[in-house]
């Protein structure tokens, strides 16, 4: 396991950021969506004891966080969410600092500085000030200084955040080559939908500190996959009824569409019986698609998918 | 020429086991001041030391009861002349503790830098370690260094060991005396740069501590026992124990030792 989370609780003063969480993140891609506030950011400070756990334990790679932190820190590689530059230093040297923190000596960190400053595209920006640096460039440099070291594991926190859309393609282009590589494990803690369902082959829903549901993202699409949008002609109210009565949930439009989730090991048989009983003509029934966006709304709700 | 295929490469060396990662923030940090123009002020700093020593050129070239000397008003190279330069170069000390020490971590604050560093196996006295050895070596600079330099001027012009075997102790007191001073005044600037909102903001708050007590000090000088609210008093007070001289100040130098421990 990658990342391993039993009851793991973090609080600041009274509010819970991550609460009594237990997960399971396994070798590869692992995506952690949630809204703004959800507890990612949180749960990675508190798995690389940025901040304080309130109760529980975690284990990264498997070594205990509470025993092995130095052990585990020269391991892993993290991407923090905000700007977080060493002023004064360069690009490269930026990154040849950051080597020689993990353990790197000076020329092996000066070199794959070079290499990884290439990899995320700033080569010709190396020898400037990191101060001076566009928020696309800060994004890129971050990355640069998390890959250094050449980790197991990479923390990326919100590694689209202030980027043009050029520049974001870019960016999930390279963080889907890391992840594709099969060399390092990846857990990518984004609001954005795409960016997830595009780079992370698991995804762990979070919401209001909580794990909400978790598991690839075939397997989430599946699980909600039972969804037909379905129109017909006729008594509206009592066919929704009758559907509801069976065990369906309905999601009226307003107009003439309706989504209707199907009980689980149900088939559209249940929709064309419904109809029949209550005498309605259906005119439309087809598979409502179901995207990873569409998972997290029918997850947390529409209220707070409009946080997005 | 190798031909590398474009995307993500695995690194094949190998990492230190335990790193030293408080050296590496030192050394980078020592490296970044000395590009920001650190070397101006340690010219600055080193001139006390030039006349000082040509000071001591005179006295051992001339005899110390020569015309010269008593030109330089019965100018003795003992104690006494340590101290003084010592308690003149703290005057450098404070300029370097504002101009380096203030930015130290205000900057880390200021650029967010923190999470790169807690991130990586750098634990908190690591960082503190390091970041303090950094204004440790720009203070030994302007301080001990050339206090050495000048005992051992001395040591060479001596015609014979007379000096040597009397003040023998110089140096440690030397040592000691600067370390305590670094402990405390450096000790107070990186606590200002990680409290204070901003590097300028650092710098007001370390030169306000030491100026006001001290005028305070000078205003209320009938009652010795407020010179201890002074740093610069107490640490002047400690400094005459570390080279036996008269208490400059009619306060326990002992309570000055608990003020300094308290600052600490």
């Amino acid at each position: 396991m990658s990342v391993t989370l039993q009851d793991f609780t973090i609080k600041y003063g009274h509010l819970i950021a991550v609460d009594h969480l237990t997960a399971k993140f396994t070798p590869g891609s692992t995506g952690l969506l949630g809204a703004n506030g959800a507890g990612k950011s949180s749960l990675i400070k508190g798995l690389l004891g940025l901040v304080s756990i309130s109760s529980g334990s975690a284990s990264i790679l498997n070594r205990d966080i509470s025993l092995e932190r130095k052990a585990i820190r020269q391991i892993i590689g993290y991407m923090p969410e905000d700007d977080c530059l060493i002023p004064g230093l360069t690009g490269i040297g930026m990154i040849q600092y950051a080597g020689e923190l993990c353990g790197m000596s000076r020329e092996d960190a000066m070199q794959r500085g070079h290499e990884v400053l290439f990899l995320v595209g700033l080569e010709e920006a190396r020898y400037r000030k990191v101060e001076t640096y566009s928020s696309g460039m800060k994004q890129r440099i971050k990355l640069a200084q998390a890959l250094v070291h050449d980790p197991q594991l990479l923390f990326l926190d919100e590694p689209t955040s202030g980027m043009d859309p050029r520049g974001r393609q870019e960016m999930l282009d390279l963080i889907e080559n890391i992840s594709h590589s099969g060399k390092m494990s990846i857990v990518l803690a984004s609001h954005i939908l795409v960016d997830v369902e595009r780079t992370c082959d698991r995804v762990v829903i979070i919401h209001r500190g909580k794990v909400l549901e978790q598991g690839s993202v075939e397997e989430l699409r599946g699980s909600y996959s039972g969804v037909f949008t379905v129109r017909i002609e006729g008594d509206r109210e009592k066919f929704i009824k009758a559907l509801e009565k069976k065990g369906c949930k309905v999601a009226p439009d307003g107009h003439h569409l309706m989504d209707v989730t199907l009980p689980k090991g149900k088939e559209t048989d249940l929709i064309l019986k419904v109809a029949d009983e209550t005498g309605v003509q259906l005119r439309k029934l087809v598979t409502s698609v179901q995207t990873l966006e569409d998972v997290f709304v029918k997850l947390i709700g529409e209220d707070h998918h409009a946080d997005l | 020429m190798p031909i590398y295929e474009e995307g993500y490469h695995t690194w094949h060396g190998q990492l230190e086991s335990k790193p030293r990662t408080w050296w590496v923030i030192t050394k980078t940090g020592i490296k970044l001041l000395w590009k920001k123009g650190m070397i101006i002020l340690l010219l600055l700093a080193s001139i006390p030391f030039f006349v000082r020593a040509v000071q001591i050129y005179l006295v051992t070239r001339f005899g110390e009861g020569g015309e010269i000397a008593r030109a330089l008003r019965d100018f003795r190279i003992n104690p006494e002349f340590f101290n003084s330069f010592l308690q003149g170069q703290t005057f450098f000390l404070v300029l370097v503790l504002i101009l380096s020490g203030a930015s130290l971590i205000a900057n880390d604050r200021k650029y967010k830098a923190l999470p790169i560093y807690f991130s990586k196996p750098v634990s908190f006295w690591d960082y503190v370690g390091g970041k303090f050895l950094i204004i440790g070596f720009y203070g030994c600079l302007v301080t001990l260094v050339p206090s050495l330099l000048l005992f051992l001027v001395r040591v060479a012009l001596a015609r014979d060991a007379t000096f040597l075997k009397e003040y023998f102790w110089i140096p440690f007191s030397l040592m000691g005396y600067v370390v305590i001073v670094l402990i405390v005044l450096g000790g107070l600037i990186l606590c200002l740069s990680s409290a204070a909102r901003g590097t300028r903001s650092a710098a007001i708050l370390f030169f306000a501590l030491l100026t006001f007590p001290e005028l305070f000090r000078q205003i209320l000088s009938r009652i010795p026992e407020i010179g201890l609210v002074s740093m610069s008093a107490d640490l002047r007070q400690v400094g005459s124990l570390f080279f036996g001289l008269d208490r400059p100040y009619h306060f326990s130098v002992w309570l000055a030792w608990i003020a300094l421990v308290g600052v600490v």
